[in-house]
């Protein structure tokens, strides 16, 4: 009969759960933070929302003086770490540092007629973290030396010239059509599975073109293997100060971000985000924080909430756009 | 019904499962191919083999000749597995696996209960110590953060 | 020649100082830690600690952060071969042959012969990457789609040769597996495919549930009800350690495995994951006993295990001498690297001869320490099996679900797993074999997505297969084992399957 003596064992342990579940409810009124934050990075670690928000989060775990803990929940390009922050108890124990990509996923939902997974206004922005803008990089090989040998090549035979990117409406993507749109010229765009694999497309000649980030670059365009054309972003960049910026050379509105920032759930109450962006102010003054990002050669790019939400506004503006012309890949 | 008859079967409706669900997929051309050019590809390979184990199977064993014995065992294990999926998120790691631990210890194995306690309570909190606190791999809580 | 011998010194000089000797065993011991926990592979094993190295000196960091990495290739085969859980991703093979040893009771044989196939792969790989890292990267970079493609055909024909049973059966179960890699956003169009409107289908249904899956649980659900058959599983202290039989039978696939594994290794893409399954194959198509093959054979464990620690080193050497990541674990190295304020380029052994240098000489040492640590523990590992398994398997279970929660933070893996745990169990029971499905899953993506990438980059020509000449030299191999495999037609020799089905009506008849 040793079914009757197991019994009790189990009755045990659902008691312990219901007493779990009051103890947790009768603390759930208390002063902000009790308990350890996660923070979503929603891409796998090594990636820039990675190497971004690792030493964020040791920086404002200090200011905390709670654990703060990295989750890469990855998958569908950023996709369902994204979700999962929108759908999250807005309690500020779950945020996440999120990359530019989240302004486009809603609207390639659009273009597929597929309902969208998030909603922008899902999220409350805290603070813009980084922003780098990404660098025309073409193989040392290549005939091209400025941007216009470039695009009157690429007008003489429209859809010859191979870019690589780092998937369909990725980051690398969007640019780059961006900047195609603006020129008038056909490119042939052929997907890889990551800014690594883009670049390494490059460097192995199969493809002629790319548009990516300036950290990652810069070694190869010291070393001579790659040429850089242009910039995109509203100035030279500090560390090529010889390369001109796309809107310098006369292409409105030519103008794309690889930044990172940190977010909410939007119905975060008030106070929490209080404290988070009086945190976040201090975290990224962090000497630690600072070295760690200056090694990287990603200058911090801090703006607090309500900067940020006129500066993400303008960038989703003509992101979306860039989107639309882009059109449904076939 | 023999055993390769019966998978046949099954290979082959999957296939055509496939091939109308592709439907949504442009199929692209030869030199062009679309997202639905290779799914329609293997559905058909998928079909044609299905449809060779239908006909060479009739030497194969018999499906009735398959012996069940441990079925009891897996359904149960399969439950918890299932219950796992469903409830893990919401009631928390640690509460979930004491649950089904102390389910198949306890009742399905019949292990003496102070084994079962202690097996049970060392495993779902002793993992959850190692994973969460110490590896910082952050496993779920409940929504009252146990 | 002489300068590498000197740069050499100076990196042994960089090593043997107390703390990083103290790093590299750090690094091995969690390295090993991480590769025996399912889940935790080397890829968060890395990220988790990534942090706490931002106060060490550049060259300590990426020592412990190697070590890890090659570390956790050692113990990924541990649960592979106890409990049929691959420990990561390039273990799948080595839970076919290696569970089978364990059922026989050879765990130990085979734990240990895991370790020093790694060992061996390990090692030589370190020459390898130390002598040939410059050309071998420029070799890799000429790898392009076209070439993946090509490499691909000839693995599938290779495959032809994988398992046992009948080939109908296992070319059914390859396109199921394919059939089930095709679910997710399609990469070159951005389609969503088979999904059902579950966001967390888009990266498709990923490798680790399926693999746990197919073999851990559908393992569990099989055996869990059964009578204890296991009592042939206490152990001997002679039953350690493999025999001198065992050792000869395994000293050609380690060499071979390890060649494989490091020019594989080199490729970009999840390389580490295919040398596994060349070699298995490989193995198989040589061997003089391809029915022993699936039974516990000692070959299809030496094998693939050399050839994922050589592969795991081969990845390094894009990244060392060009600066390039080929897969997501140097991607995490690069970073690690960036963090300290160096970022590898074609410049990188030239303007950091400490890093690069202490890092070769860490990984000499390294694989020694792994050794030295690995085989005391067969002892340890081999006496889990002694526990009864209704204790046993509602434990491994909870580390099915840890492992394969942790990958992605995702429940939808864990259910995934369930259901590849049943089809799995029901696959058993029809006599069909689970690894050519996983092999399925795994190659799917891949296969198309390169293929359509290279059609893209010739625009739609056929002809890039053939005009690059490595692709062209796959496609002709793919052709001549195609050949081969045909003589037996032609000549009506009794074919290796022949005997295999023989075997297996022997076993029917008790």
């Amino acid at each position: 009969m040793k079914s009757k003596r197991v019994f009790p064992a189990v009755l045990a342990m659902w008691c312990m759960g219901i007493v779990g579940l009051v103890a947790g409810q009768a603390l759930a009124a208390e002063p902000y933070p009790l308990r350890p934050i996660q923070v979503i990075v929603p891409f796998p670690p090594g990636g820039v929302a990675d190497l971004v928000g690792r030493p964020f989060a040791t920086a404002l775990e200090k200011q905390l003086k709670q654990p703060v803990v990295i989750v890469n929940k990855t998958g569908a390009g950023g996709a369902v770490g994204m979700q999962a922050q929108a759908v999250s108890k807005p309690d500020g124990y779950t945020l996440m540092v999120a990359l530019s990509s989240i302004s486009v996923m809603p609207e390639v939902d659009a273009l597929f007629g597929r309902p969208p997974v998030y909603k922008l206004s899902d999220f409350a922005p805290i603070a813009l973290l980084s922003a780098d803008p990404t660098v025309l990089v073409v193989s040392s090989k290549s005939p091209w030396k400025t941007v216009a040998d470039f695009v009157a090549d690429a007008k003489k035979r429209p859809g010859e010239i191979k870019y690589s990117s780092s998937g369909v409406y990725g980051t690398m993507h969007v640019a780059m059509e961006m900047f195609a749109h603006a020129a008038g010229i056909k490119l042939r765009h052929i997907p890889t599975g990551g800014g690594g694999p883009a670049l390494t497309a490059l460097l192995g000649g199969h493809v002629d073109a790319l548009s990516g980030g300036p950290n990652v670059s810069i070694p190869h365009i010291k070393a001579g293997t790659v040429r850089v054309l242009a910039g995109w972003g509203d100035k030279r960049l500090a560390a090529l100060p010889d390369v001109p910026t796309l809107m310098e050379l006369g292409y409105k509105d030519v103008e794309f971000y690889i930044w990172s920032g940190f977010f909410a759930p939007a119905a975060t109450p008030q106070p929490i985000i209080q404290v988070l962006r009086e945190a976040t102010a201090k975290a990224v003054q962090a000497p630690d924080f600072k070295s760690a990002m200056q090694k990287m050669e990603t200058p911090i790019a801090y703006m607090d909430a309500p900067e940020f939400r006129k500066f993400w506004d303008a960038d989703a503006d003509r992101l979306i756009r860039a989107v639309r012309n882009i059109g449904k890949v076939e | 019904m023999t055993m390769d008859r019966v998978s046949g079967a099954f290979l082959t409706l999957l296939g055509l499962f496939v091939v109308w669900e592709r439907r949504v997929l442009p199929l692209g051309t030869a030199s062009h191919p679309g997202p639905g050019y290779f799914p329609l590809l293997l559905a058909i390979l998928l079909i044609v083999l299905g449809a060779i184990l239908i006909a060479r199977g009739k030497g194969a064993k018999k499906i009735r000749s398959v012996c069940w014995p441990e079925a009891p065992h897996a359904v149960a294990i399969l439950g918890c597995c299932l219950f796992i999926s469903l409830f893990m998120e919401t009631i928390g790691y640690r509460l979930t696996l004491l649950l089904t631990l102390g389910f198949l210890f306890g009742v399905v194995e019949r292990i003496k209960v102070w084994l079962t306690l202690a097996l049970t309570l060392g495993f779902s909190l002793g993992t959850f110590w190692l994973f969460d606190s110490l590896l910082r791999v952050p496993l779920p809580r409940g929504g009252w953060g146990f | 020649m002489e300068t590498t011998f000197q740069n050499l010194v100076l990196g042994f000089s960089t090593v043997f100082t107390p703390t990083n000797m103290l790093y590299s065993l750090v690094g091995c011991l969690i390295g090993t830690m991480v590769g025996v926990l399912p889940g935790v592979g080397p890829l968060a094993g890395i990220s988790m600690l990534l942090p706490t190295t931002f106060g060490l000196d550049t060259t300590s960091a990426i020592i412990l952060l190697a070590g890890i990495y090659y570390g956790a290739m050692y113990g990924g085969s541990t649960t592979s071969i106890l409990m049929s859980i691959p420990g990561e991703a390039a273990s799948v093979m080595t839970c076919i042959d290696g569970y089978a040893m364990a059922r026989k009771g050879r765990a130990g044989p085979a734990l240990a012969i895991a370790a020093i196939g790694s060992y061996i792969a390990g090692t030589l790989s370190v020459v390898g990457l130390m002598f040939l890292a410059p050309p071998l990267a420029r070799f890799a970079l000429g790898f392009g789609p076209p070439e993946y493609v090509c490499l691909l055909v000839c693995g599938l024909v290779v495959l032809s040769y994988m398992t046992g049973g009948s080939i109908v059966k296992n070319l059914a179960m390859i396109s199921l597996g394919m059939m089930a890699g095709m679910i997710g956003i399609d990469q070159m169009s951005g389609y969503f495919r088979f999904s059902y409107g579950i966001t967390a289908l888009g990266d498709g249904i990923g490798l680790v549930p399926v693999a746990v899956g197919l073999f851990g649980i559908s393992e569990i659900l099989a055996t869990a009800g059964s009578p204890e058959i296991r009592d042939v599983l206490k152990p001997r202290f002679r039953d350690l350690l493999p025999s001198k039989q065992e050792f000869r039978d395994s000293i050609g696939p380690i060499g071979r495995g390890t060649v494989l594994g490091f020019l594989i290794g080199i490729i970009p893409g999840s390389a580490h994951i295919i040398s596994t399954f060349v070699s298995y194959a490989l193995e198989r198509r040589i061997s003089k006993h391809p029915e022993r093959f699936g039974q516990g054979a000692i070959e299809g464990v030496a094998g693939p295990e050399s050839a994922n620690n050589a592969a795991s080193e081969g990845a390094l050497v894009p990244l060392l001498a060009l600066g390039v990541p080929t897969g997501p674990v140097p991607a995490v190295l690069l970073a690690a690297l960036m963090v300290h304020g160096i970022t590898p380029g074609p410049l990188f052994i030239q303007e950091q001869p400490v890093v690069f240098w202490g890092l070769i000489a860490s990984m000499y040492v390294g694989n020694l320490m792994l050794l030295l640590l690995n085989l005391p523990m067969v002892g340890i590992f081999v006496n889990l099996l002694r526990v009864p398994y209704r204790i046993l398997y509602p434990t491994i279970l909870l580390f099915c679900v840890v492992g394969v929660y942790a990958v992605n933070s995702s429940m939808v893996d864990v259910a995934i797993m369930t259901v590849m745990g049943v089809l799995g169990y029901l696959l058993r029971k029809m006599d069909f074999e689970t690894a050519p499905l996983v092999l399925g899953v795994i190659l799917a993506p891949i296969i198309e997505f390169s293929f359509r990438q290279a059609l893209a980059m010739s625009g739609g020509s056929y002809a890039i297969f053939v005009e690059r000449p490595i692709s062209a030299g796959f496609l002709a191999l793919a052709l001549i084992m195609i050949l081969l495999g045909l003589k037996p037609l032609i000549f009506k020799k009794r074919d290796w399957r022949d005997r295999l089905s023989e075997v297996e009506k022997g076993c029917d008849a008790p």
